[in-house]
């Protein structure tokens, strides 16, 4: 795919194959800007933020994150939200394997009709179902828990895609082989079968990790009290409520986005493969 | 192997008894893998997406009291309603403008920078990196530093555009402007999501098939047409489709720009955005709320269901 490039030769243009570079930068800081200004305003005196002419660099007021963070119960919000997360990760690992593996390695009746019916929850709209959603968990008296923010998400609609692809890939004769040694169906996937899929998992887990930290619109419609708040819903909160200190909430953002970005920043390989995958097959 | 296959040649009586019984427990057994995914499924989406049309046919407020009868014998007053509703029809337009200004904005950006970054251009991970990090980040948190870039009197691009002597923009107090600004907002934020995808659609091209058509004198519109345009095709669809259902059903942004009400006008209210409203806030109609879902959901039922029917004649020719 070097179209670009050879049409600029083509036109004797080449003079502005340069101009890529420059084009590409422009994208990259229009991209990152915010995160620059959002680490700038948080470190700014609130002379500096609230000054007609722009300052592009920081003063270095760390105070402002210590006020921002005694300004919220943000230990607990953390708490919360590290909690929701990973009982989030382990019970959607758990049930995208379960079912990745029965479509990949089994075969029943209905099976075609069942995948179907999985697929086919990407044309529903959870906006859509907001408030059947939300009778739902209020008939299971489940408003203000953590289960009501982690159990409706244990299914990943990719995550069942991206391991019945992989399992389809494995080789029956594994199954076979682990068959004649006396092992069960549970043994094989808990045993082979899941392990080889590490990657594919690891795929899961990210989205899931990504998914649940930056979830706002339910955790807020199903909270009512700080006890069981994550952190999004608890920095909506603070915003409204400190709406006047903006270095204080520019530092509260920078911090509640901080475990995002480091993550990301580790893993975006496997997250940058895994929406390709996903995307493309769509 | 070879005992196996005799045994199947000729089986004696009580093993096929047995063979059958296995297969019905292995079978029973795929059940039993699907089983928690099924209960989720069926408690939190597939009941739901059933009962919202059941709720629209009520006059409806669960924090207070069940479900009323309408004064129509047929159920469909609260349908009946929104057509004459002008809030309805303003909010549904609104819908439409976004949906037709961001997704061409979106995906235009998108592919541009994909075909840049395809290009052959060094440090092509990094770039993607770069671009795509919005994508990831928290939405309040974002949206939490954007509201103050806007900010009427200290934000940072009314204090640029006062560097060459530009009057202030209100940019979330106008509403003219409030619209445009969440529509900046979400181009920032997603635009990485779809040129990541068109990456992954460009990367399947053969560079080969383009070299030859060189080689055999082609012209470069001849290349675009034969070449470049069947591999991009395909992956443009899929990206319009993706971002126009997002776009139909935006609600998160313009609730934290300009809230519940869509900001000054109700100027930003999205169907969405009408929705919750309805549904949620003082005074709570969930018929009518429900009602409003239902066309939500018949818009991208419709968009997705042409997705998987050109994605399908796709895999089937």
């Amino acid at each position: 795919m070097l179209t670009l490039r050879r049409t600029l030769r083509r036109w004797r243009l080449r003079p502005l194959e340069p101009l890529r570079y420059v084009v590409a930068a422009f994208a990259a800081l229009v991209a990152l800007f915010p995160f620059y200004w959002m680490f700038v305003v948080s470190l700014q005196s609130s002379q500096s933020a609230f000054s007609a002419t722009p300052k592009f660099f920081p003063d270095w007021v760390w105070s402002n994150y210590a006020r921002a963070w005694q300004a919220a119960p943000w230990i607990l919000y953390f708490r919360n939200s590290l909690f929701i997360v990973g009982a989030s990760i382990i019970l959607t690992l758990v049930v995208t394997l379960l079912a990745g593996y029965a479509f990949g390695t089994m075969k029943f009746p209905g099976q075609q009709f069942f995948f179907l019916a999985v697929l086919g929850l990407i044309m529903i709209p959870a906006e859509a179902t907001l408030i059947p959603s939300y009778l739902v968990v209020s008939a299971f008296h489940w408003i203000d828990t953590y289960q009501v923010q982690i159990i409706p998400f244990g299914v990943s609609i990719s995550g069942i895609f991206l391991l019945r692809q992989f399992f389809l890939s494995l080789p029956p004769s594994l199954w076979e082989a682990a068959q004649l040694d006396g092992c069960s169906r549970l043994g094989f996937l808990w045993r082979i079968a899941a392990p080889l899929a590490r990657p594919s998992l690891a795929v899961v887990a990210l989205q899931v990790f990504i998914g649940a930290w930056n979830a706002f619109l339910w955790p807020y419609l199903v909270t009512n009290t700080d006890n069981f708040r994550p952190v999004e819903v608890g920095l909506q909160a603070f915003t409204s409520a400190e709406g006047t200190d903006p270095t204080g909430l520019a530092a509260a953002a920078a911090f509640t986005t901080l475990p995002v970005l480091v993550v990301f920043l580790i893993a975006q390989r496997q997250f940058i493969a895994g929406i390709s995958v996903g995307g493309v097959k769509e | 192997m070879a005992r196996i296959a005799a045994s199947e040649v000729n089986p004696p009586p009580h093993t096929t008894t047995n063979r059958w019984i296995r297969r019905l427990f292995s079978t029973g057994q795929a059940y039993l893998y699907l089983m928690p995914m099924l209960l989720i499924l069926a408690i939190f989406n597939y009941f739901p997406a059933i009962f919202v049309f059941y709720i629209s046919f009520f006059k409806w407020n669960f924090l207070i009291h069940g479900p009323q009868p309408l004064a129509g014998a047929d159920g469909l007053d609260n349908y009946r309603f929104l057509f004459h509703d002008p809030n309805f029809w303003q909010s549904a337009r609104t819908t439409l403008e976004f949906v037709l200004i961001t997704v061409p904005l979106n995906v235009g950006i998108a592919l541009f920078l994909a075909l840049l970054l395809m290009s052959g251009i060094r440090g092509r991970a990094f770039w993607r990196l770069a671009i795509f990090t919005p994508y990831i980040t928290p939405l309040v948190a974002t949206v939490t530093i954007w509201y103050w870039m806007f900010d009427r009197y200290h934000g940072l691009f009314n204090n640029v555009l006062s560097i060459f002597h530009v009057s202030p923009v209100l940019w979330l107090d106008d509403p003219r402007f409030v619209l445009p600004s969440i529509i900046l907002y979400t181009v920032w934020k997603s635009v990485g999501f779809n040129v990541v995808l068109f990456m992954a659609g460009l990367a399947n091209a053969d560079p080969a098939l383009g070299e030859a058509a060189r080689v055999d004198g082609a012209n470069v519109w001849q290349q675009f047409r034969f070449i470049t345009w069947p591999t991009l095709a395909p992956i443009t669809i899929v990206v319009i489709l993706l971002s126009t259902i997002d776009a139909f059903k935006m609600f998160q942004p313009a609730f934290l720009f300009a809230g519940a009400e869509g900001g000054p006008n109700n100027a930003a209210r999205t169907l969405g955005l009408y929705l919750f409203d309805q549904a949620f806030l003082t005074n709570a109609h969930d018929g009518l709320g429900a009602a409003i879902a239902v066309c939500i959901f018949l818009i991208v039922f419709t968009i997705s269901a042409i997705q998987l029917g050109i994605a399908g004649r796709r895999s089937g020719s």
